[in-house]
C-alpha cells in the first residue's frame, strides 16, 4: 500500500480533506459573520504588490516541495506503468509451464530446460473461457532469446526477442504496423521474417536484407520482409517475428508451444482490470496440467505503484528538512507582517476592536495569501518535478545502457494532496501568529515602543513542566521499544525545557540556551556506539536521520545566536582595520545582533539546507566511492556473461579451450552459473513459499571468487571458508543481504516477499538456517543450509540464494544449466577486447559479455547522478532560504528608514549604505555554511564510522568532496545575495530629507 | 573621502534667493519661495515657524539633506549644487553635526558607539574614534552611560548622545531640528542649556528650527518663517542684504 509520512496515501488524503473542509468552513462563518473584517484583512493583500507577491513565494515553498515530492512518485509510477504495457501489449496474462515466469527482475539469469506443452491447450482454453465475455484473444506463442547475425553489414545482435504466434489468433493482441500499413504474420513467407525498429538499427539492416537466425541449433536464414512496430510481450526491445510454425521448426518443437498469450476485453491499460477473474477461470484448467496462469500485466501494474510509492517516500523523506525550513519560513512572513501591522493593530484596539476581532482580520488576510500561495506551490511542484524526472531519466539510460522513455505524469490526488497540506500547515502558523499578535500592549503598540517585558515565571515553568515530563516518557519509550527516534527527541525535548527552568533560577540567558543548545548538539553528534553503550541497541531509520539533524540545527543556532556577540567582536577585530569597512561593518553586524528571533531563524533555515546537502554529499559520495573498486565488485573477476535460456554453455572452459576465436591463455578462469527461479520459504517459520531465485556457482567460481560476506554463521572462519564449504559439501547456500532482517532500516525499496528472520544482519550472531526450495515447473524440492549473508555491496547480478552447481544440479536435474558465465582474464588482456571475443566466439549461444569494469561504471554513474539529482532536490529549500532573506531584508528597509536617513545625514555614501545590507546578508550566509558543514561532515563521519563497523562495509571511507561542496558553498553565498540585492539598492537610494520625516 | 573646500566667505552659511517644490503629481507644494539667509562663524540661530511654513525644508536645503530646485546654498564659500551626492555626503562627515526631534540614534549601538559612528566614517582609527567620543561624552556629562544602549536612557540623555555626536568631529554647524520636540520642559532647558554653553565656549555655529520660543530665547537670532519665505529675523529686521 502507498505510503506517506508511515499513513496509508488514501486515508492521508481524506484526513486533509476533511480537517481542511473544517477549517475553511469555520473561516467562512468567522466571514460571513463579520464581513468588515474580512474586508480589512484583505484589502491589505493588494496594498503593496511587491511585497505580496514576495509573501505568497515564501508560503508557497513547502508546498512545492511536496507537491515535487509527489508527483515524481505518479511519474515514476506511470513510466514504470507505461513500460509494463510497452513490454507486455495487449497481453494480459502468460500461460506457462509452472516457474518459467518470474518477475523479481534481477536482470542477469535465464532458466533452462523450461518446459514446452502441446499446442492443443488452447484448445482448452478457449473453452474454459468461452461465453464469458472477458477476453477478445488467445493465441499459441513462443517467445524466445535468440541471436541473429546479419552477415553483409557485419552486425551481431546476441541478445533479441522471437516473438512467434499463430497468424490466425492474433485478433486482440494489437495490429503490427508495417511501413506501408498493417503488416501480418500471414503474410511472411517460410524465409522471411519481420524485424522491428530497435532491432533493423541494431544491425544496420533494411527490407530484404538477409538475416542468420541462431537458437542452439543450425543457424536459418531468412530475409527482412519489413520493418515494423509493435508492442506485444517481450517485444519492447530488439524482436524478430516469425509465424508460429517456423519458429516451432527453428526451436525443435513441432506442435509445441512456450506460452499462450490471453488479451483481455479492454485496451492495453484496462485489460488488467478483468485479470482475477480469468486467473479463476483458467487455474482450475490447467494446474492438472502442470501449467499456471501468470497474471504479468496486473502484477507489472503492481510493481510499478509500489516503485513509485517508494520514489513518492524517498522524495518526501528527503524533502522533510525543506519542508520544515518552509514552515519556518511561513512563522517568520508573518511575525514580519504582524510587526508591520503593529501600529495600526494597536489603534484598532484602542477605538474598540477586541482580541478576538484582531485575530480574524489577520487570519483573513493570512488566508488569502495562503489559498493562493498554495495553489501556486503545487503547480510549480509539479514544474520542478517534470525538470528532475529529466534528470533521472539520463541517469537510468546510464545504468541501462539504453534511453529510458521517462513519461511525466501527475495525479489529481497527488496535487490535493499537496495543496491541502500548504493551505492547513500554513493556517496553522497564521493563526498562531495572528494570537500573538493580538496580545499586544496597545498604548506600545501605537508609539512604536517595545512590548513591556512581563515576567511569566509560572508559564514557562508548567511549559517546562510538560516538555520535561512528555520528553522523558518518549525517551523510556524509545529505549523500552528499542527504537532511535522517540529517544533522541525525548532527550532534546527534556533539554531544551531545562532552558526555562535555569532561567528562573536566575541562570543568564546567554548561559542557559548556550548551554542547553551545545549539549543537544554535543550528544546528538556523538557516536551511535555511546548512545547505545548507555542507553542498549537501538534501531535507527531516516526519521532519526531527521529528527537529530533538526535538533542538532537548533542546538548550534541558539548557541551561535546567543554568543554572537563575541563572535562578530572577533570579526569587528581583524576586519574593523580595514577604516573604510569600519563603519559599514558595524552596522550591519549590529542588527543581526539585535534581532534574535529573526536572525536565528533565517540562520536555521539556511544552515539545515547546507547541513543537509553536506551530509548527504558526504556520506553518499563515500558510499559510492567505496563501490568504485573493481577487484570487489567483480568478485575478483574481470568479465561477466549470459547466454540464452534455451542455449546454455554446459562447459564453458571446454569450450573457450576448444574455440578456434579465442586464446584459451587469454582466460586462466572460466567459471559459470546457473540460474533458477524458485520458491523458497524458511523452514519452521510457517511462512508460505515465496517467488525467489537460485543460482549454482560450479567449482570454479566457488574456487577463485572474492566475494565479502556481511554475515557469517556460526562455526564457519571467513569468506573463503563459507565459499570452500559450499564447494565441498552438497546443500549448503548463500544468500543476498535484501532477505536478511536488520535493525535498522535505510530503505525505500518494496521489501522482497521471500525473508529471512532469527538473527539481525547488522548485529548478533547467526545460525545456520534452513530454507526449503522448490522448482515450480517440476515441483521437485530440497532443502538448503544458509551459511552467509553476501556483503550489502555486492552487485545486484548476484541477488538470490547461491549453492554449488553440484547440489543444483541433483535437485533439479535438466533445469539448472549454466546460463551465466564469469572470467578473469590473464594480466595484459583487455576485458572490453575479451568481451567482445566472447561474444562472437559464443554467437550460436546468444551471449552478451561485458567487462566487470564497465558494469561498474555504468552503475556508478547512475548513482552519481542520481545523488546529484537528491542534491538538487534538497537544494530546494535554497529557494526558502533566499525568501526568507528577501522577506527579512525587504521589512528592514521599510523598518530602518528613518535611521538610513540618520546614516545618510551623518556620512554614510550610498555605497556604504548598501553594502551594510549585503554584508548582513553575508554575515547569515557565511554562519550557515560554516556551521552546517562543520555538522554535516561531523555527522557524515558518524554515519561512516557506524556503518564502518558492519562486516559489508569495513573498508568505507569519509570521503569529502571538496569541489561538490564549494560548489554548493558558491551557490548558497550567490543566492544570499541575489535576495539582498533589491532590498539594499532600495535602502541605498532612499532620500535623507525624506527619511528623516519618516515615522 | 572628498577633499573640503577652504573656508573663504564672510558667512557660515548663506542661502541665496532659495526656492524648493514638492511635486506629488497632482499638487505641487512650494515648500521655500525665494529664501535668503545668512548665518555667520559661531552664531547660533532659531528658525520658527508655524507648522507647514518650511523651516525643516530650509534645514535640509541648507543641510544638503535635500536639492534645491531654485538659488543657490553656500557653506563656508562653497556651493553645496556644484557638489556631487558623494561630495555633500562627505561634507556632512566631516564638518557638520545634527541632532533631530526623535533622537536618531541607532537602537543597536550603545552610547560610544553611536558617537563615534561619524569617526569611522570619516575613516579615523577606531581608536581614536573611541577616545574622541568618550572625550564628547564626557562634555555632554554621559560618561558614566557610555555603554548603556538607547533603551537603557532616559529622553534627555538620549537628546544628550545626539548632541555628543553631532560634535564629535569637530563641525562648522550643527544643524538641530526640533532638540527638545520630544522632552519634557526641565530636559528641554538642560538640553538648550547644554547647547548654549557649546557655543559660547566653542564658537560651535548652531542652526535650530524648533516651535518653542524659551529655546528660540536662547539664540542669537531668531528667524520667521511664513509660508516657505523669511518674513522677520531676530533682533535684525530683516536679513543682511546681499549683494
Amino acid at each position: 500500500m502507498t505510503k506517506l509520512f508511515g499513513i496509508p496515501v488514501d486515508t492521508f488524503l481524506a484526513v486533509l480533506l476533511i480537517a481542511l473542509g473544517v477549517a475553511l468552513g469555520i473561516v467562512a462563518v468567522l466571514a460571513l459573520r463579520h464581513p468588515v473584517l474580512v474586508k480589512l484583512g484583505v484589502r491589505n493583500v493588494g496594498r503593496r504588490r511587491g511585497r505580496t507577491a514576495l509573501i505568497v513565494v515564501g508560503l508557497m515553498l513547502g508546498t512545492t516541495i511536496v507537491a515535487t515530492a509527489l508527483t515524481t512518485g505518479d511519474t515514476m509510477s506511470h513510466t514504470i506503468r507505461g513500460g509494463a504495457v510497452a513490454t507486455l501489449g495487449q497481453t494480459d496474462e502468460l500461460v506457462s509451464a509452472k516457474g518459467a515466469e518470474i518477475s523479481l527482475g534481477t536482470g542477469l539469469g535465464s532458466a533452462t530446460g523450461v518446459e514446452y506443452f502441446d499446442e492443443a491447450v488452447v484448445e482448452r482454453i478457449d473453452r474454459a473461457l468461452a461465453g464469458q465475455g472477458l477476453v477478445d484473444g488467445v493465441t499459441p506463442a513462443i517467445i524466445e532469446q535468440i541471436a541473429v547475425q546479419a552477415p553483409e553489414q557485419r552486425q551481431t545482435e546476441p541478445r533479441m526477442t522471437l516473438f512467434a504466434a499463430d497468424p490466425a489468433r492474433m485478433e486482440g493482441f494489437g495490429v503490427i504496423e508495417g511501413t506501408n500499413g498493417p503488416a501480418t504474420l500471414t503474410a511472411l513467407d517460410r524465409s522471411e521474417a519481420y524485424l522491428n525498429e530497435d532491432a533493423a538499427e541494431e544491425l544496420g539492416v533494411r527490407p530484404g536484407d538477409r538475416l542468420l537466425i541462431y537458437a542452439g541449433g543450425p543457424s536459418l536464414r531468412v530475409f527482412v520482409k519489413d520493418i515494423v512496430s509493435y508492442e506485444g510481450a517481450g517485444t519492447a526491445d530488439s524482436a524478430l517475428f516469425l509465424p508460429l510454425a517456423e519458429a516451432q521448426a527453428l526451436m525443435g518443437r513441432p506442435n509445441q508451444v512456450r506460452h499462450v498469450l490471453v488479451s483481455n476485453r479492454g485496451d492495453e491499460w484496462t485489460g488488467a482490470d478483468l485479470t482475477d477473474q480469468v486467473v479463476a477461470q483458467l487455474s482450475p484448467v490447467l494446474a492438472p496440467l502442470g501449467l499456471e496462469v501468470d497474471p504479468s500485466k496486473s502484477d507489472a501494474i503492481e510493481e510499478a505503484d509500489l516503485s513509485g510509492a517508494a520514489f513518492m517516500a524517498f522524495f518526501t523523506t528527503f524533502g522533510s528538512f525543506s519542508i520544515a525550513a518552509g514552515i519556518l519560513l511561513i512563522f517568520l512572513v508573518f511575525v514580519m507582517l504582524a510587526a508591520e501591522r503593529r501600529g495600526e493593530l494597536g489603534i484598532a484596539r484602542a477605538i474598540g476592536t477586541r482580541r478576538g476581532h484582531l485575530v480574524q482580520t489577520f487570519t483573513f488576510e493570512g488566508v488569502a495569501y495562503d489559498l493562493v500561495a498554495a495553489l501556486v506551490g503545487a503547480l510549480f511542484g509539479a514544474l520542478v518535478a517534470f525538470f528532475m524526472v529529466f534528470v533521472m531519466a539520463r541517469a537510468f539510460d546510464a545504468a541501462a545502457g539504453e534511453e529510458v522513455n521517462i513519461e511525466f505524469a501527475v495525479t489529481p490526488r497527488s496535487l490535493a494532496i499537496a495543496y491541502a497540506m500548504g493551505v492547513l500547515l500554513t493556517l496553522a502558523v497564521v493563526a498562531v501568529s495572528a494570537w500573538r499578535v493580538s496580545t499586544m500592549t496597545i498604548s506600545a503598540a501605537i508609539r512604536n515602543l517595545p512590548e513591556p517585558h512581563v515576567p511569566r515565571h509560572r508559564r514557562r515553568l508548567a511549559l517546562a513542566g510538560v516538555g520535561l515530563t512528555l520528553g522523558a516518557l518518549m525517551t523510556f519509550s524509545g529505549v523500552s521499544g528499542d527504537s532511535a527516534t522517540p529517544a533522541m527527541v525525548g532527550t532534546s525535548l527534556m533539554i531544551v525545557s531545562l532552558v526555562p527552568v535555569l532561567r528562573v533560577l536566575g541562570v543568564s540567558e546567554r548561559i542557559a540556551f548556550t548551554a542547553c543548545g551545545l549539549t543537544i548538539a554535543v550528544i546528538l553528534m556523538l557516536p551511535w556506539s555511546w548512545w547505545e553503550a548507555v542507553l542498549g541497541p537501538l534501531s535507527m531509520n531516516f526519521s532519526t536521520w531527521i529528527a537529530a539533524g533538526l535538533m542538532i540545527v537548533i542546538g548550534a543556532v541558539w548557541a551561535i545566536v546567543f554568543n554572537a556577540d563575541l563572535l562578530l567582536g572577533l570579526a569587528m577585530s581583524l576586519l574593523g582595520r580595514i577604516r573604510r569597512l569600519a563603519p559599514v561593518l558595524k552596522m550591519s553586524m549590529a542588527y543581526p545582533l539585535a534581532s534574535r528571533f529573526r536572525t536565528g531563524t533565517t540562520l536555521a533555515m539556511f544552515t539545515l539546507v547546507v547541513f543537509t546537502l553536506v551530509t548527504g554529499t558526504a556520506s553518499n559520495g563515500s558510499f559510492i566511492h567505496a563501490l568504485e573498486n573493481v577487484e570487489a565488485f567483480g568478485g575478483g573477476f574481470d568479465v561477466r556473461a549470459s547466454a540464452g535460456g534455451g542455449t546454455p554453455v554446459r562447459d564453458i572452459q571446454g569450450a573457450v579451450a576448444e574455440s578456434p576465436e579465442l586464446e584459451a591463455g587469454d582466460f586462466p578462469v572460466a567459471a559459470a552459473q546457473s540460474f533458477l527461479p524458485i520458491e523458497a520459504a524458511q523452514v519452521g517459520t510457517g511462512r508460505p513459499l515465496e517467488q525467489y531465485v537460485v543460482r549454482g556457482l560450479d567449482t570454479a567460481f566457488l574456487r577463485h571468487t572474492t566475494f565479502g560476506f556481511a554475515k557469517i554463521a556460526e562455526g564457519y572462519e571467513g569468506g573463503s571458508d563459507v565459499w570452500e564449504a559450499l564447494a565441498s559439501r552438497p546443500g549448503l547456500a548463500v544468500v543476498d543481504a535484501t532477505v536478511a532482517p536488520r535493525r535498522d532500516s535505510f530503505g525505500f525499496a518494496p521489501p522482497n516477499d521471500f525473508r529471512l528472520s532469527g538473527f539481525l544482519l547488522d548485529e548478533g550472531p547467526m545460525e545456520p538456517v534452513d530454507v526449503l526450495v522448490r522448482d515450480t515447473q517440476t515441483g521437485r524440492d530440497v532443502t538448503l543450509t544458509v551459511i552467509g549473508i553476501l556483503s550489502e555491496s555486492t552487485p545486484l547480478e548476484m541477488a538470490g540464494m547461491a549453492t554449488s552447481q553440484k547440489t543444483l544440479a541433483e535437485a533439479f536435474p535438466g533445469r539448472a544449466y549454466p546460463t551465466i558465465f564469469y572470467f578473469d582474464t590473464a594480466p595484459g588482456v583487455d576485458p572490453a577486447q575479451a568481451a567482445t571475443e566472447l561474444e562472437s566466439a559464443f554467437l550460436a549461444h546468444g551471449m552478451e559479455a561485458e567487462s566487470i569494469e564497465e558494469v561498474m561504471r555504468d552503475a556508478t554513474s547512475a548513482s552519481v547522478t542520481f545523488n546529484r539529482l537528491i542534491q538538487g532536490f534538497m537544494g530546494l529549500g535554497l529557494l526558502v532560504g533566499v525568501a526568507a532573506l528577501g522577506v527579512i531584508s525587504a521589512r528592514s528597509v521599510v523598518e530602518r528608514r528613518q535611521q538610513i536617513g540618520v546614516m545618510r545625514a551623518i556620512g554614510f555614501r550610498r555605497g556604504m549604505v548598501e553594502a551594510s545590507f549585503l554584508l548582513e546578508s553575508s554575515f547569515i550566509a557565511l554562519t550557515s555554511i560554516v556551521v552546517g558543514t562543520l555538522l554535516g561532515l561531523l555527522l557524515a563521519w558518524n554515519i561512516i564510522e557506524d556503518t564502518r563497523r558492519q562486516p559489508s562495509w569495513e573498508n568505507l571511507t569519509l570521503v569529502v568532496p571538496w569541489l561538490n561542496l564549494a560548489v554548493i558553498f558558491v551557490l548558497v553565498y550567490a543566492v544570499a545575495m541575489v535576495a539582498t540585492i533589491a532590498p539594499a539598492r532600495k535602502a541605498a537610494k532612499v532620500r535623507p530629507a525624506e527619511a528623516l520625516r519618516y515615522e | 573621502m572628498s577633499e573640503i573646500p577652504t573656508d573663504t566667505s564672510e558667512f557660515l552659511v548663506e542661502a541665496r534667493d532659495v526656492h524648493k517644490v514638492y511635486d506629488t503629481g497632482k499638487v505641487k507644494v512650494h515648500a521655500l519661495n525665494g529664501v535668503n539667509l545668512a548665518i555667520g562663524h559661531g552664531e547660533m540661530v532659531a528658525i520658527m515657524g508655524p507648522s507647514g511654513c518650511g523651516k525643516t525644508t530650509l534645514l535640509n536645503c541648507l543641510s544638503g539633506l535635500d536639492s534645491v530646485d531654485e538659488g543657490d546654498v553656500l557653506i563656508e564659500g562653497t556651493s553645496l549644487s556644484s557638489m556631487s551626492d558623494k561630495e555633500r555626503t562627505d561634507y556632512r562627515a566631516l564638518r557638520m553635526g545634527f541632532v533631530f526631534q526623535f533622537y536618531n540614534l541607532m537602537p543597536v549601538l550603545n552610547a560610544v558607539e553611536n558617537v563615534e559612528l561619524p569617526l569611522l566614517v570619516a575613516r579615523r582609527s577606531q581608536k581614536q574614534a573611541r577616545a574622541r567620543a568618550l572625550d564628547a561624552l564626557d562634555l555632554v556629562g554621559l560618561t558614566e552611560r557610555a555603554h548603556h544602549l538607547p533603551d537603557e536612557l532616559s529622553g534627555g540623555q538620549r537628546q544628550r548622545v545626539t548632541i555628543a555626536r553631532a560634535l564629535v568631529n569637530d563641525p562648522a554647524v550643527v544643524w538641530a531640528d526640533e532638540p527638545t520636540g520630544d522632552l519634557d520642559s526641565e530636559s528641554a532647558a538642560e538640553i538648550v542649556e547644554l547647547m548654549r554653553r557649546l557655543n559660547v565656549e566653542r564658537g560651535l555655529t548652531f542652526l535650530i528650527v524648533t516651535h518653542d520660543l524659551a529655546v528660540g530665547e536662547q539664540t542669537d537670532r531668531i528667524v520667521h518663517m511664513l509660508d516657505g519665505e523669511v518674513v522677520q529675523s531676530g533682533e535684525r529686521e530683516l536679513a543682511p542684504a546681499l549683494p
